[in-house]
């Protein structure tokens, strides 16, 4: 275990994610068999009371969700200085590969974190929206839908923070270290050749850079559409269109940053590296932040068209829809706007 | 789009194309980084290519120096690297050049001197590299 400041941050904020998880899951499950049975004026206070402990505890589990997620990264790249062949997150990323000791699921526990992350983030955001449509209406019309989205929240950080955790306390110094491009592992003449085979970024994927802009121009385009256009417009295939179109402008736009952007702000042509852009071109990874956030938020606004519906709140769905797509616009435009600005002044 | 709307997006795109060009403007520290892997060059491993009248590309070890030649494929070059004992630039091809472990793989270091070289891998409990080993084998042989 490497004990740091970041370290301790993280396993503090990871054990209490764990026991707010529990406790949400807890309180959640009394209420749903309190609300079935519940008639006299006693228990009905006991289930408001609930309710709001239930709130309390979901905003909280949202904000420390949220909050966990660049944490991962600046704990990982407070890892980079321990082991002297590692010169960033990627190299810390492969400790422990082909160990036999328990540091061997380092990786794999990475791998998950990184995956589980981003997912308990969007549930936070869903449940946050749903949360906000909720307030207002005076008789809590979608407090089911939002028990039941808070108890998948609370599952997934609980597995988040149980993660985190193992990760934490698994051993990592006496591990050798196994090699990658970021790990200076690259000694014999074969690696040399294959080193040799491969083009610089501004060579590869011409059609990158051109998909990048059109799919993020697109993007933008049709949220300007769909926000001049509310409600009306956005109908179910219109929501599955926004969804399908942010998906797949997210991994083109990853694509690109990895092939071209990355290379070209670090002014390495041969190195496609994202985890270098944290230490040394912080803002490109707060346009990859901006880029995520809009992708979120057309999930959000989805989530909020389809799941905020009910007699009480159907006024509030529409200026909801409205904030999460502009939020979108924002943060597409963000995004590309940083990454572009942040190219040209790369240029020698 | 309300006014309120249109400001805030134009704020936005304001901020995202200034805080680049404010970050550029403040961050000019001069450091000179390597030119294949970005890590900060220590004088006295420094190795630097020049290709005619281009810019030079310089490089934190002799070995990134190898593998971005390699890539590169660059034909009218010149490669100096730095002596470890005097710090002076010295023509890649003349150099001698000893392998020295350091923990946990081992290091390549240059030497105008064949004696001095001799005398490094002793003490280091390294070894003179000799025919095909040495670094940059293309250029040896083109010259």
């Amino acid at each position: 275990m490497i004990l740091n400041a970041y370290a301790v941050l993280a396993g503090f904020l990871s054990m209490l994610r764990l026991l707010l998880a529990l406790v949400s899951i807890g309180v959640a499950m009394s209420l749903l068999r309190k609300r079935r049975s519940s008639l006299e004026r006693e228990e009905v206070d006991a289930v408001e009371n609930r309710t709001y402990l239930l709130s309390f505890l979901g905003l909280t589990v949202v904000v420390i969700a949220v909050l966990s997620w660049p944490l991962l990264y600046v704990l990982l790249q407070s890892y980079v200085p321990q082991w002297p062949g590692v010169m960033c997150i990627y190299g810390v990323t492969r400790i422990g590969a082909g160990s036999l000791g328990p540091s061997r699921f380092l990786p794999s526990l990475l791998t998950a974190l990184q995956i589980i992350k981003p997912l308990m983030v969007f549930l936070a955001g869903s449940w946050l929206v749903l949360y906000c449509i909720n307030r207002s209406a005076r008789s809590g019309p979608l407090l089911g839908r939002l028990i039941a989205l808070q108890v998948v929240l609370a599952l997934v950080a609980t597995a988040d923070a149980s993660l985190e955790l193992a990760y934490l306390g698994i051993p990592k110094k006496e591990e050798f270290l196994s090699s990658g491009c970021c790990t200076e592992a690259v000694q014999n003449s074969a690696t040399l050749e294959a080193y040799a085979s491969e083009p610089a970024a501004a060579e590869s994927h011409p059609w990158v850079r051109l998909g990048y802009y059109a799919a993020n121009g697109a993007m933008i385009g049709m949220l300007y559409q769909l926000l001049r256009c509310l409600p009306a417009c956005f109908h179910a295939g219109r929501r599955v269109m926004a969804l399908l179109a942010a998906g797949v402008t997210g991994l083109i736009t990853y694509q690109f940053l990895r092939e071209v952007a990355a290379p070209e702000i670090l002014r390495l042509p041969y190195h496609r590296c994202l985890y270098d852009l944290l230490p040394n071109a912080p803002l490109t990874v707060g346009a990859m932040a901006c880029h995520l956030l809009a992708g979120f938020s057309v999930g959000w606004a989805v989530v909020a068209a389809n799941s905020g519906r009910s007699a009480e709140t159907d006024q509030a769905v529409t200026p909801t829809v409205s904030r999460c797509l502009f939020l979108a616009l924002n943060g597409y435009l963000a995004s590309l706007a940083i990454v572009t600005t942040q190219m040209v002044l790369a240029q020698p | 789009m309300t006014k309120s709307r249109w400001l805030t997006l134009l704020f936005v795109v304001a901020l995202a194309v200034g805080l680049p060009l404010l970050g550029h403007a403040l961050n000019r520290t001069g450091a000179n980084t390597c030119a294949l892997d970005g890590r900060i060059i220590e004088p006295g491993s420094r190795v630097v290519i020049r290709d005619g009248g281009k810019p030079a590309h310089e490089f934190c070890s002799i070995r990134c120096a190898e593998m971005w030649l390699a890539r590169a494929g660059v034909s009218t070059t010149t490669v100096l690297v730095t002596d470890a004992i005097t710090g002076q630039e010295i023509d890649a091809t003349q150099a001698f050049y000893v392998r020295v472990p350091v923990f946990p793989r081992s290091e390549v270091h240059a030497f105008a001197d064949r004696a001095l070289a001799e005398k490094h891998a002793d003490l280091l409990r390294g070894r003179l590299l000799e025919g095909d080993e040495m670094p940059f084998a293309l250029l040896r042989q083109r010259h």
